[in-house]
């Protein structure tokens, strides 16, 4: 969705929004990762103005306005995404998936994650999910997340069918999102 | 299935760098750990060092010296520990070959893209109109909103700073004005004339001051 990102060209427009709205937005990001709800503070505090950066393909990318890092980006109206060097720093946001070392440089051209890749013996899918959930894609014998993607069957089908895409490549490392390090 | 503390014990890292990631494998991040963890990115590719390996040319010429002298824990079979020495022979090698390495491979690279220079060219407008559009013009130390006013004082035209399509700033003056603008470069602004080209139709590219 990343690939080709770039601060300069795609974003169309940046806002601050209402109070209200910024409080929406934190209440749904701590339903969604529970574990980040003691770090809300530090991450979008409530003091700081907050804005929706708008970009291609109906991206909108939360930041705060001091920082102008991107922390959090979602697809119209879906569900809300860490970045990777926010998931970098809080590895425990979302449940993690790991494919095997052969997997590894595809998913770092942006390939989706194949099931056989989950299933090998250098990977893992240690906790049950359902599909459309979020996850970490980690790497076999690898310390940070290699990507964060969306499931496209359940952690059962996946390893019931083990064929075609099982994980839906939404961001990964070395993509136009991971390289805008902060949008100004 | 491997259990994920698999993940974090996989990492050969430094005392630091382990410590805080088995805590986190085993409470899971509810205590003890500080977060944020402060993750450490190549300063070469911006990937996490241990990444860095999957590009392999840009790994070999310029992310290995890198992580020799930052972070060698990361790849211990390639900068072996407790041999401190090693690791600084090591890299002395990878200076050296650097050295060697690098520099005809630069060279051309930048002749190619990086060589700054001035270009003028004409952009047809609406009817049979035409403006001409200075691109490059900020390299040279120019500040183009300025020159722009300058630029519409002397050939009493319109003139404004435009982005193109490279979203490059540029300056867009009304009218041909690709010789005389040139000179005006040249003599005002003490731009070299090596540098200032003039786009002569779509194609041919030429020396204003041959």
């Amino acid at each position: 969705m990343f690939k080709k990102f770039s601060s300069e060209v795609s974003v169309s427009s940046k806002a601050p929004v209402k109070s209200s709205v910024q409080r929406q937005m934190r209440a749904r990001i701590e339903e969604q990762m529970p574990s980040l709800n003691e770090y809300m503070d530090e991450l979008l505090p409530k003091k700081e103005k907050v804005l929706v950066v708008k970009c291609e393909e109906h991206v909108s990318l939360l930041c705060v306005e001091k920082k102008m890092e991107p922390l959090f980006f979602c697809v119209r109206d879906g569900p809300y995404f860490p970045t990777l060097r926010l998931l970098h720093m809080f590895p425990h946001a979302l449940p993690r998936v790991q494919v095997d070392r052969g997997a590894i440089k595809h998913v770092m051209k942006g390939a989706d994650i194949m099931c056989p890749g989950l299933t090998s013996p250098g990977a893992a899918m240690p906790v049950e999910l359902e599909q459309n959930a979020i996850v970490a894609v980690m790497a076999e014998g690898k310390q940070h997340a290699v990507g964060i993607g969306r499931m496209k069957m359940s952690t059962a089908q996946i390893r019931e069918v083990n064929k075609g895409v099982g994980i839906e490549n939404v961001h990964h490392l070395g993509d136009g999102l991971f390289k805008t390090i902060t949008l100004s | 299935m491997s259990d994920l503390s698999d993940i974090e014990s996989l990492d050969g890292g430094s005392a630091a760098h382990s410590d805080v990631e088995e805590q986190g494998a085993v409470d899971d991040g509810t205590a003890a750990v500080s977060y944020p963890l402060h993750v450490v990115y190549c300063g070469n590719c911006g990937l996490p060092p241990e990444y860095c390996e999957f590009d392999a040319k840009e790994f070999e010429a310029r992310c290995k010296p890198w992580i020799a002298s930052n972070c060698p824990w990361v790849y211990p079979d390639l900068f072996p520990k407790g041999s401190g020495g090693a690791v600084e022979e090591n890299m002395k090698q990878l200076d050296i070959q650097d050295a060697d390495g690098e520099e005809p491979k630069e060279k051309p690279g930048k002749k190619k893209k990086g060589d700054p220079e001035v270009l003028l060219a004409l952009s047809t407008k609406k009817g049979r109109k035409s403006a001409t559009v200075i691109t490059g013009a900020d390299l040279f130390g120019i500040k183009l909103d300025e020159a722009a006013k300058m630029f519409k004082k002397r050939f009493a035209c319109g003139c404004a700073v435009t982005k193109n399509a490279q979203q490059q700033d540029t300056i867009e003056v009304q009218g041909d004005q690709r010789r005389e603008a040139a000179e005006l470069l040249r003599d005002q602004y003490n731009v070299p004339e090596y540098v200032i080209f003039i786009m002569e139709d779509k194609k041919s590219k030429v020396r204003a001051f041959p």
